[in-house]
């Protein structure tokens, strides 16, 4: 499970990899749709307390990679608390880009899927890692 | 076949192995229980994190963010638009001398925050460096992609470049813009803007919009797709007359300097 979530991460820090260069060179995103990356990224919802929105996906998934190096149930709280920031945050955007924006970034809902699918894995392996007794200590 | 009777030392060490037995499972179950303390306060830190994520999102979270003028105020803004554009000639939606010998196009949905952001920290020094002295004029395309109330806007707009008081009506309209698509753009604020920017908005704001500024639209619209800008702001730089300027990427729209090293290019200098 551990690597299927850093595998997710690896993709989806490519995604806000590439979102953030776009946003930093001044260039076109390539689109599918007509526009709605542009019209998503040019919002005023692009940024947050002035950062850019793709920067703060690229922070979230580095933290959840950097989460998976780190042994034992604090690892896994940590990758649970990443992935759940993440998760809300994604949640928030989509409805914003549905309901409010009126346009569908594609690089974002792929991000949001990615970052959903990391949420339910991480908790699942947090509750299913083995509970050791504590004189035997963490593994 | 029966086991045979323990001692007092068997009795005792089997008491011992049940009692560390039982130990270690309450300590497993505190354990998981603890675990499951965790997941929830995780949860909840979460949870405050991405509400307070969403309120700074939705107050703007930007320092340049500006609200639409209150009802029975004037725009705000209206001396800096009036100072900006002083003495410099418009024609329909063109600004500056039409023998300059470049043209600066420029796509934009007024509703754009990044369309704003390149007429209040840019536009500014290019007028002073480039259109003040005849060095370059610029043009202004309607594409409004954003809402409704880019679709509004724009239709005034057109209004007002009809009337030679586009870019004065357009700066103005980017000084006091709102949050997109929260219906700010009303009569009302119309009404405002066009007043604050010298527009007759009793033409500009008729419905439906002048034939002339129909027109102007349509070609607008033509020119974009032409060049299939779905973005704003998007840019077209070439000589003054040329009918294949190229589109202009640059690094930043808040940054004048991004389009002076184009220009001068441009200009030979």
């Amino acid at each position: 499970m551990t690597k299927v979530i850093g595998v997710l991460a690896v993709i989806g820090l490519g995604i806000a990899g590439y979102l953030t260069y776009v946003h930093y060179a001044g260039i076109h995103v390539l689109c599918a749709a007509s526009g709605g990356c542009e019209t998503v990224q040019t919002s005023s919802y692009a940024k947050l307390a002035g950062i850019p929105v793709p920067v703060l996906g690229l922070i979230g998934y580095v933290g959840i990679l950097v989460s998976l190096f780190i042994p034992g149930d604090p690892g896994r709280l940590a990758t649970a608390g990443f992935a759940l920031v993440g998760f809300g945050f994604s949640l928030y955007l989509t409805y914003l880009e549905l309901f409010v924006i009126k346009a569908i970034c594609q690089w974002c809902v792929g991000s949001a899927v990615i970052m959903t699918v990391i949420a339910v894995l991480s908790v699942v392996r947090l509750l299913r890692a083995p509970v050791v007794p504590a004189s035997v200590g963490p593994t | 076949m029966s086991s045979p009777p323990q001692t007092k030392k068997e009795r005792r060490d089997a008491a011992r192995a049940e009692r560390k037995a039982r130990e270690e499972a309450d300590a497993l179950k505190a354990r998981r229980n603890r675990r499951l303390w965790q997941l929830g306060a995780i949860l909840g830190g979460a949870a405050i994190v991405v509400i307070v994520a969403i309120v700074i999102s939705s107050s703007g979270g930007s320092s340049k963010s500006t609200k639409p003028p209150t009802k029975g105020s004037p725009a705000a803004g209206i001396a800096a638009t009036n100072a900006l554009f002083a003495g410099i000639p418009q024609k329909g939606n063109a600004l500056g001398n039409p023998k300059a010998p470049v043209t600066l196009q420029e796509f934009a949905d007024l509703q754009c925050p990044v369309c704003q952001a390149y007429t209040l920290d840019s536009l500014p020094t290019l007028i002073r460096d480039y259109v003040r002295p005849g060095k370059v004029r610029m043009v202004f395309h309607q594409l409004p992609i954003l809402g409704p109330d880019s679709q509004r806007a724009a239709q005034v707009a057109a209004g007002a470049s009809v009337q030679n008081r586009l870019w004065n009506f357009a700066d103005l309209f980017y000084r006091n813009q709102g949050e997109e698509n929260t219906g700010y753009v009303t009569p009302a604020f119309l009404a405002k803007i066009t007043a604050g920017s010298k527009v007759n908005g009793a033409q500009a704001l008729v419905q439906p919009p002048p034939a002339a500024a129909r027109t102007q639209l349509a070609a607008d619209q033509t020119l974009s797709s032409h060049y299939g800008f779905n973005a704003t702001p998007s840019f077209l730089l070439g000589k003054t007359g040329s009918v294949s300027p190229q589109p202009l990427e640059q690094a930043d729209v808040t940054n004048p300097s991004s389009f002076a090293s184009a220009i001068n290019s441009q200009l030979g200098t």
